[in-house]
C-alpha cells in the first residue's frame, strides 16, 4: 500500500465506531484535566488511560492523542484567566496573557491561544508523518551537551523577564535554580535538602511553586493594591474572539513558536515548558513590536501557546522510531501500546503501519477537533470574568489548594502554594521577576544534569561542548545574544558622547 | 394504642435473631469467605510506568481464579513510599495488597531513612516475576568476548563508559558489583532512566548500555546493539548463547523481581489464599503473553522463601548502598 493508501485507511479506522466521540471526549477531557492545576498532560493522560482497556488499541490511542493535544490547550485557561498556570508548558502564557485579561481581552488572548496551538500541533503533526524516519535518526545527534546549550540559550530569557534592574533579575533567576537542586541527584542518589521528608525526594512541585508565586502573590497584591474590575470595553469586546486581523498580525510569532516547538520536541530531555520559554523570547526578539511584550503583546501569547502545542508532534519522533518516549505524555502513548500488547520499537511502524497511520490520522482529527470543542469550553469559562472579586478569589484559592494536594496527595504541596505565594509578593514589591525564578526552576534541573552528563560522558573534558557542532552552534548564539545588546548600547553611547562632544565644540 | 401482643414480639426477636446469624456469621478462617469484595492492590507509581503495568497484568490474570476482581489504585510519589506509608495504615484484612520491588521497598526506605516503610513493615505474599540484567555492546565492538574487553578496561581505567538509569537503582549496581568483581573501573554515565539512557548508548556517546532487554529487543533485533552479558544465576531463556556473568567468574547476580506485600498483620490464611491464586494465575494465557511481551522470567516465591530472599536482598544491597555512601548515618 502506497503512503496515501495507508494514510485514507487510518481515517478510517479513526473514524469507524466510537472513533469520533472517543476523540472529542478526549479532547474535552484534556482541556479540563490541563486547565486543572496538578493534572498535566501526562497525568490526565495517565487518568484516561484505564478507560482504555476496554478499547481496541487504536481507538484507545487516537483517544489519548485528544486529551494529549487538548491538554495542551487546557493549561492557558486559568493562566491567562487567573494568572494560575493549569500545567508547567502554560506559564510562558501567562506573562502576556494575564495582561491581556487584566486590559479587558481575555477571549481574545484565550482565541489566540486555541488557534495558534491548534496550528502549530497541526503543522507538527505533518512534519512529523511526512519524515518520522529521517527524523528518528536525527534523535541520535541530540545528546546531553546539545541538551544543556539548549538550556543555557533559554535561560537568556532572563535578561528579557527584567525591566528594571538586571542584578535582580539574576537573582530571581539564580533562585530559582537553586531551588531545583532540592531532592534525589539521579546523578550520586544522593538526597539534597530534603530536610528528612520524601515529599522532597523528587525535588518540590513545580506546579506548586509556580501556582504560588503567580496566582497566590496575585490575590495578595490585589488585596493590597485593589485595582477594581477589569475595564469594561465598548460593545462585545470582552468576549470577542481575534479577528483576522490580529491573527494575521501573529502569524511571524506563530512561525517561530511552531518551529521552535517541532525542534525541542525531537530533542530528548528538553519538553514542552522548556520550549514556550524558548519560543517567548525568540517571538520577541523577531517582533516589530518588541516594546510591547509583558506588557500584553498578543504575540506573548501565540508564541509560547504556538509551540507548546508543536511539541506534540516532535516528541512522538523518537518514541515512534526508536520507542523511546520523548516525554512524559509520549510515555503513556507506549503504556497504552504495550497493555495492548504490543512492543514498541523501531520496527513499531513496519510491523504495526495501519496502527500507526489510524495514530496519524488521529492526531490529525484531534488537532481539528480542538477549535470547536475548545470553544464551547472558553466561552464556559469566560463565565469567570463575570465573577465578584471576593467569589472570584475564594474560587482560586480553593482550586490551588485541591489541585496542588491532588498531583501527589501531599499536603506539603498546598502549603507550597501558600509559602511562594508570600515569596512571590515580597518579589513584586520589591522588583524582582517571579516569571525568572520560574525559569531558572524549569531549565535549572536540565542545566546541571545535562552538563555534569556530558563531562561524563567526556571524560571531563570540556572541549565537549565546542567540538560537538549542534551544541557549539547553540552555545555561540547564547553568547550572541548576550554581548550583542552590550555592544549596542556601548554604541549608542559612544555615538551620544561624539554628538554631544561635536556640539560642545561648535558653541566652544 | 394497644400493646403489643406478646406473640408478636416473640416473632421479631426470632427474625432479628436468624438475621443476626445471617449477617454477623464471625469471621472464619476459612478461604471460602475471603474474598467477598474487590481486593485494592496498591501501586506506588504512576499508570502506564512498569510497575502498573506490571500489576493490573497480574490482576487481570486472577481473573476466574479468584472469586472477586483485584483493581489497582495507583499512588505515586517519592520513589514508590509514598504508596508504602498508604498501604501501612490501611486494615489489615486482606483487602489490601502492595506492590513492591528492590526500590521501592528496600533502596529507597534506607536512603531516606524511613524504616518504617521498608519491606519488613509488611508480610510477604508472593514474589513473581522480574527481568533480568544484561549489558549490551554495539555491533561493531572492537571486543570480542567479555575477557577481552575486561583486559581492555583494566589497561584504560575509565574509558568503558556505561550508560544505565539513576545512581541507586538496580543497573547502577550491576555496574558497580561488576567493577569491584572484576577489578575494573567503569565510567557509569547515569540517566532518568532506561530510555534516555539508550539514546546516549545509540548516539555513540557510551561503549556499553546496562538494563532489561524488554525496552531494547528490538535494537538488537535491527542490529544496533548486541547483548554481551547477563547478571542472572544461569544462561537466560531470550538469548541462551550469552554467557553469565557469574560463568567468567564474577559474581554479579540482579534482576528487576516485581512482588506482592500487605499490610502486616493480614491473617495468614488470607495470604495464603492470594498466594495460591497468584501461583495459578502464573500459568493463565494471560500471564504467560504479557511475561513474552516483556521478556521477563517468573520468579515465582511463596510467604516464607519470600521473607528469606528479602533478609538476603537487604542485606546486600544495604552493602552496596553504604559503599556509596547514599546513607546518612
Amino acid at each position: 500500500m502506497s503512503f496515501i493508501d495507508n494514510l485514507l485507511a487510518g481515517f478510517a479506522t479513526a473514524l469507524a465506531g466510537p472513533g469520533i466521540l472517543v476523540m472529542i471526549g478526549g479532547v474535552a477531557w484534556g482541556i479540563i484535566g490541563g486547565a486543572i492545576p496538578g493534572i498535566s498532560g501526562a497525568v490526565a493522560m495517565a487518568l484516561a488511560l484505564p478507560y482504555t482497556f476496554g478499547l481496541d488499541a487504536a481507538t484507545a490511542l487516537v483517544m489519548l492523542a485528544g486529551v494529549w493535544a487538548g491538554a495542551n490547550y487546557g493549561g492557558s485557561i486559568p493562566a491567562i484567566l487567573m494568572r494560575m498556570p493549569g500545567t508547567p508548558a502554560a506559564a510562558a502564557a501567562l506573562l502576556d496573557g494575564y495582561e491581556l485579561k487584566r486590559q479587558g481581552y481575555a477571549s481574545k488572548a484565550l482565541g489566540i491561544s486555541l488557534i495558534c496551538g491548534t496550528i502549530g500541533g497541526l503543522v507538527s503533526v505533518i512534519v512529523l508523518i511526512a519524515m518520522v524516519v529521517p527524523l528518528g535518526n536525527a534523535v541520535l545527534a541530540f545528546a546531553s551537551p546539545e541538551t544543556f546549550a539548549l538550556a543555557l540559550f533559554g535561560l537568556t530569557l532572563i535578561a528579557g523577564l527584567t525591566e528594571r534592574s538586571f542584578l535582580k533579575g539574576l537573582a530571581a533567576g539564580f533562585f530559582g535554580l537553586l531551588l531545583t537542586t532540592i531532592g534525589l541527584d539521579t546523578l550520586t542518589g544522593s538526597l539534597r535538602f530534603t530536610f528528612g521528608r520524601s515529599e522532597f525526594l523528587s525535588g518540590m512541585d513545580i506546579v506548586s511553586v509556580m501556582v504560588g508565586l503567580f496566582a497566590v502573590s496575585e490575590m495578595f497584591y490585589q488585596l493590597s493594591h485593589p485595582a477594581g474590575r477589569p475595564p469594561e470595553l465598548e460593545g462585545n469586546a470582552s468576549t470577542a474572539l481575534p479577528t483576522l486581523a490580529e491573527l494575521r498580525s501573529v502569524g511571524r510569532a506563530t512561525v517561530v513558536g511552531t518551529i521552535v516547538g517541532i525542534i525541542v520536541g525531537i530533542m530528548p530531555g528538553a519538553g514542552a515548558t522548556a520550549s514556550s520559554f524558548v519560543a517567548y523570547n525568540e517571538a520577541r526578539r523577531w517582533s516589530k513590536r518588541p516594546d510591547l511584550f509583558g506588557k500584553g503583546s498578543m504575540e506573548g501569547v501565540a508564541a509560547p501557546e504556538t509551540a507548546n502545542n508543536a511539541v506534540q508532534g516532535g516528541d512522538l519522533v523518537p518514541t515512534l522510531a526508536l520507542g523511546i518516549p520523548g516525554s512524559n505524555s509520549a510515555a503513556i502513548m507506549l503504556a497504552a501500546l504495550i497493555l495492548h500488547g504490543i512492543v514498541p520499537g523501531p520496527f513499531l511502524l513496519t510491523r504495526h503501519t495501519g496502527l500507526v497511520f489510524t495514530l496519524f490520522a488521529g492526531l490529525i482529527i484531534v488537532n481539528l477537533l480542538m477549535i470547536p470543542v475548545g470553544l464551547v469550553i472558553l466561552r464556559g469559562c469566560l463565565a469567570v470574568l463575570r465573577l465578584a472579586p471576593p467569589v472570584l478569589v475564594g474560587s482560586i484559592l480553593a482550586i490551588v489548594v485541591i489541585g496542588t494536594y491532588a498531583a501527589d496527595l501531599f499536603i506539603l504541596n498546598p502549603v507550597l502554594a501558600l509559602v511562594f505565594g508570600i515569596i512571590g509578593y515580597g518579589m513584586r514589591i520589591y522588583g524582582f521577576s517571579a516569571a525568572a525564578t520560574v525559569l531558572g526552576m524549569v531549565l535549572g534541573v536540565l542545566v546541571e544534569s545535562e552538563l555534569r552528563r556530558s563531562l561524563l560522558i567526556s571524560l571531563g573534558s570540556w572541549s565537549i561542548f565546542v567540538t560537538r557542532p549542534i551544541s557549539a552552534v547553540l552555545l555561540v548564539l547564547t553568547l550572541g545574544v548576550l554581548i550583542y545588546p552590550a555592544v549596542m548600547y556601548a554604541q549608542t553611547r559612544r555615538r551620544a558622547r561624539l554628538v554631544s562632544a561635536g556640539g560642545a565644540a561648535g558653541t566652544g | 394504642m394497644s400493646r403489643q401482643s406478646p406473640g408478636r414480639a416473640l416473632t421479631i426477636l426470632v427474625v432479628a435473631l436468624v438475621l443476626m446469624v445471617f449477617v454477623a456469621r464471625p469471621a472464619s478462617p476459612q478461604a471460602a469467605d475471603y474474598p467477598t469484595r474487590p481486593i485494592t492492590f496498591v501501586v506506588g507509581f504512576a499508570p502506564g510506568g512498569g510497575a502498573d503495568v506490571f500489576a493490573r497484568a497480574l490482576a487481570d490474570a486472577t481473573k476466574g481464579i479468584l472469586p472477586q476482581a483485584i483493581a489497582v489504585e495507583n499512588r505515586p510519589g517519592a520513589g514508590g513510599t509514598a504508596a508504602n506509608a498508604y498501604a501501612s495504615g490501611r486494615p489489615t484484612d486482606g483487602y489490601t495488597i502492595l506492590f513492591a520491588h528492590a526500590g521501592s521497598s528496600i533502596i529507597t526506605p534506607l536512603i531516606t531513612n524511613q524504616p518504617g516503610l521498608k519491606w519488613d513493615a509488611f508480610d510477604p505474599v508472593a514474589r513473581i516475576h522480574g527481568e533480568e540484567e544484561w549489558l549490551f555492546v554495539r555491533p561493531d565492538a572492537q571486543w570480542k568476548t567479555p575477557e577481552e574487553l575486561v583486559a581492555f578496561a583494566k589497561a584504560n581505567p575509565r574509558r568503558i563508559r556505561v550508560a544505565g538509569s539513576a545512581i541507586g537503582g538496580i543497573d547502577s549496581f550491576v555496574v558497580l558489583t561488576w567493577d569491584k568483581a572484576a577489578g575494573i573501573s567503569t565510567q557509569y554515565i547515569p540517566h532518568e532512566g532506561g530510555g534516555p539512557a539508550t539514546l546516549t548508548f545509540l548516539g555513540g556517546n557510551a561503549e556499553m548500555l546496562v538494563g532489561n532487554v524488554s525496552e531494547v529487543f528490538q535494537h538488537i533485533e535491527a542490529k544496533r546493539m548486541v547483548p554481551f552479558l547477563v547478571a542472572s544465576e544461569r544462561r537466560s531463556s531470550i538469548f541462551p548463547n550469552v554467557p553469565t556473568m557469574k560463568e567468567k567468574g564474577w559474581d554479579v547476580v540482579y534482576a528487576q523481581w516485581r512482588s506482592v506485600l500487605a499490610p502486616a498483620g493480614t491473617p495468614p490464611s488470607r495470604i495464603a489464599a492470594l498466594t495460591v491464586a497468584f501461583q495459578k494465575a502464573l500459568a493463565s494465557d494471560s500471564w504467560k503473553r504479557f511475561n513474552g511481551n516483556a521478556k521477563a522470567v517468573d520468579l515465582y516465591l511463596g510467604p516464607l522463601e519470600f521473607r528469606q530472599f528479602l533478609v538476603n536482598e537487604e542485606a546486600r544491597l544495604t552493602r552496596i548502598i553504604d559503599e556509596l555512601g547514599l546513607r546518612r548515618r
